[in-house]
């Protein structure tokens, strides 16, 4: 199992493309991060806005990265795993080892949640820190729905932020996994993901979390008991991975 | 070059995807209707966002033309340019003695075409599904005019509608061709395609908050340099009773167009067209 994962990493990291998004999400946190301390104010949602201090910079960091991170980032690495390798014959080396599938299935999965992990750690990490140091200081900020939280309960809260965020994002990986696995060719998963995502908001106004990620997270944590986690998204992320299971191993696997 | 234009038309319509594409179109009117259903109840029979039979086609338009259009050309110019280079099957047009430029500029040719042809069926199938699902009163009302139009004028004010789009999309293809062209792999070239659209969308978006610090003009036209932006609120305000920006938005779809077109030339020159 270490081996496969240290195979699928280095295939993963082989491609230029994976360390060129890296990069680029880099330079698009710096010039966000840019915006920030000029402008000074920043949004919950399109009708709420807020002055941005040293303590809810982290959540409002993410929430101008989200749209890159769902419509750009994930989809185009879970394309490249789930289908570019399959497509393109990379992945037969694998194929032909006695491996369980469903190991190589878990195995790719678990390398794309890495990603997104390292990504949502560092932004973060950069929003944290520079908002400690570079932001207008306070004792205590009040975040959407009005809770007025100090400087350890604006931490918990931009954790539980980023728990939730990461949770949708791996909700969304799997869902982008299975239309990957189903498209003949990588152009087609990863616009068939991205359909997917802006499609959800036509069927129910419950799963535009998918659509604008941050917004319905500070909607969710603002309400005072929320079953958005235990009711939606667990059972969307259950069910979309023994789909996927599902799919992974009827596929004949032709090379 | 005209057999190579029918080979490029016959390897295009080879795809399951194109007939697909032609399929889904009834889908996404029925979509756009529901959707469209939904906000007419919402709202009061004389303002102008609300659905008749007449104006369906206009507003389904409005409302699929930077998704599903933009969308479609994503998937179709990567397909056809990026895809067919990167797979080999470029390899038997390549061995003939044309020109990449040829190549290209059939592809091109024939990705307009395509084009054409969904704006018409998108056209013909929007006034079928608006006769069924909305009212046809005689007449009714059109965004920033003030007397109503009854279903001969609406017709000629959707006609030139369409003709407008039409145009927009041109200027969208030629930046989408120039990605493809450059792109190494196809995951690539979606991926700067949608960056370059949600670019386009969000930074216009960025820019109301600065709407206070400059005039009128000056936000219209930084706001309409964004091909998205234009197609969403820029024909109908082009298509007013005193129309606005139509030079400036003309000049920015042609400076779109020729800028593009010039970086793919530039490209497709410097490229090694040996696979």
């Amino acid at each position: 199992m270490t081996g496969l994962f240290i195979s699928e990493l280095e295939r993963t990291f082989k491609r230029k493309k994976t360390a060129a998004v890296l990069a680029v999400y880099a330079g698009l946190l710096a010039f966000i991060w840019f915006f920030f301390q000029r402008g000074g104010i920043s949004f919950f949602d399109a009708d709420h806005d807020v002055k941005i201090d040293s303590l809810n910079s982290a959540p409002l960091l993410l929430r101008d990265l989200s749209f890159a991170i769902t419509f750009i980032v994930i989809p185009m690495f879970v394309a490249d795993s789930f289908n570019g390798e399959y497509t393109s014959g990379a992945l037969r080396m694998v194929l032909i080892r006695p491996h369980h599938r469903v190991k190589l299935f878990f195995v790719k999965w678990a390398v794309q949640c890495l990603l997104v992990f390292i990504i949502l750690c560092i932004t973060w990490l950069v929003g944290t820190c520079l908002g400690r140091m570079v932001m207008p200081h306070v004792n205590e900020t009040t975040f959407l729905g009005g809770q007025t939280l100090g400087t350890v309960g604006a931490l918990l809260y931009s954790l539980k932020f980023y728990g939730i965020c990461f949770c949708i994002f791996i909700a969304v990986i799997s869902i982008g996994s299975i239309l990957s696995v189903l498209m003949p060719n990588s152009i087609l998963s990863y616009v068939a993901t991205i359909g997917a995502l802006i499609g959800s908001v036509y069927v129910s106004d419950k799963l535009s979390f998918f659509f604008s990620v941050t917004d319905s997270v500070f909607h969710e944590l603002s309400r005072p008991n929320s079953e958005f986690l235990v009711n939606l998204l667990f059972p969307i992320l259950l069910i979309s991975l023994i789909i996927n299971l599902f799919v992974w191993k009827k596929k004949e696997w032709v090379g | 070059m005209k057999e190579l234009l029918v080979a490029e038309w016959e390897r295009l319509w080879k795809r399951k995807v194109a007939w697909l594409t032609f399929l889904l179109v009834p889908v996404v009117l029925l979509a756009a209707s529901s959707y469209l259903q939904k906000e007419n109840g919402a709202l009061t029979v004389d303002l102008p966002q609300y659905t008749f039979a007449g104006n369906f086609p206009v507003l389904s338009l409005a409302e699929m033309l930077f998704t599903v259009f933009n969308a479609m050309f994503l998937v179709f110019i990567t397909l056809v340019v990026t895809g067919e280079y990167r797979s080999g099957q470029l390899r038997m047009v390549m061995i003939r003695s044309y020109s990449f430029k040829e190549i290209i500029l059939a592809k091109a040719a024939v990705i307009l075409l395509f084009n054409l042809l969904f704006f018409i069926t998108y056209f013909c199938m929007s006034y079928v599904i608006g006769f069924l699902m909305f009212e046809h009163p005689q007449t009714y009302f059109v965004f920033y005019h003030s007397h109503a139009f009854n279903i001969k004028e609406a017709l000629v004010y959707n006609l030139s509608f369409y003709g407008y789009a039409y145009l927009t999309t041109i200027a969208i293809c030629c930046v989408l061709f120039f990605i493809s062209v450059i792109s190494k792999t196809t995951t690539t070239a979606v991926g700067i395609g949608v960056a370059f659209i949600l670019i386009s969308f969000s930074y216009p978006t960025l820019l109301t908050g600065f709407k206070q610090w400059m005039s009128e003009e000056l936000f219209g036209q930084l706001f309409f340099t964004s091909v998205p932006m234009i197609q969403w609120q820029g024909i109908t305000v082009m298509m007013a009773e005193k129309p606005q920006f139509v030079g400036w938005n003309f000049g920015v779809l042609g400076f779109y167009v020729l800028f593009f077109s010039g970086l793919t030339y530039v490209a497709i020159r410097k490229k090694e067209s040996f696979l």
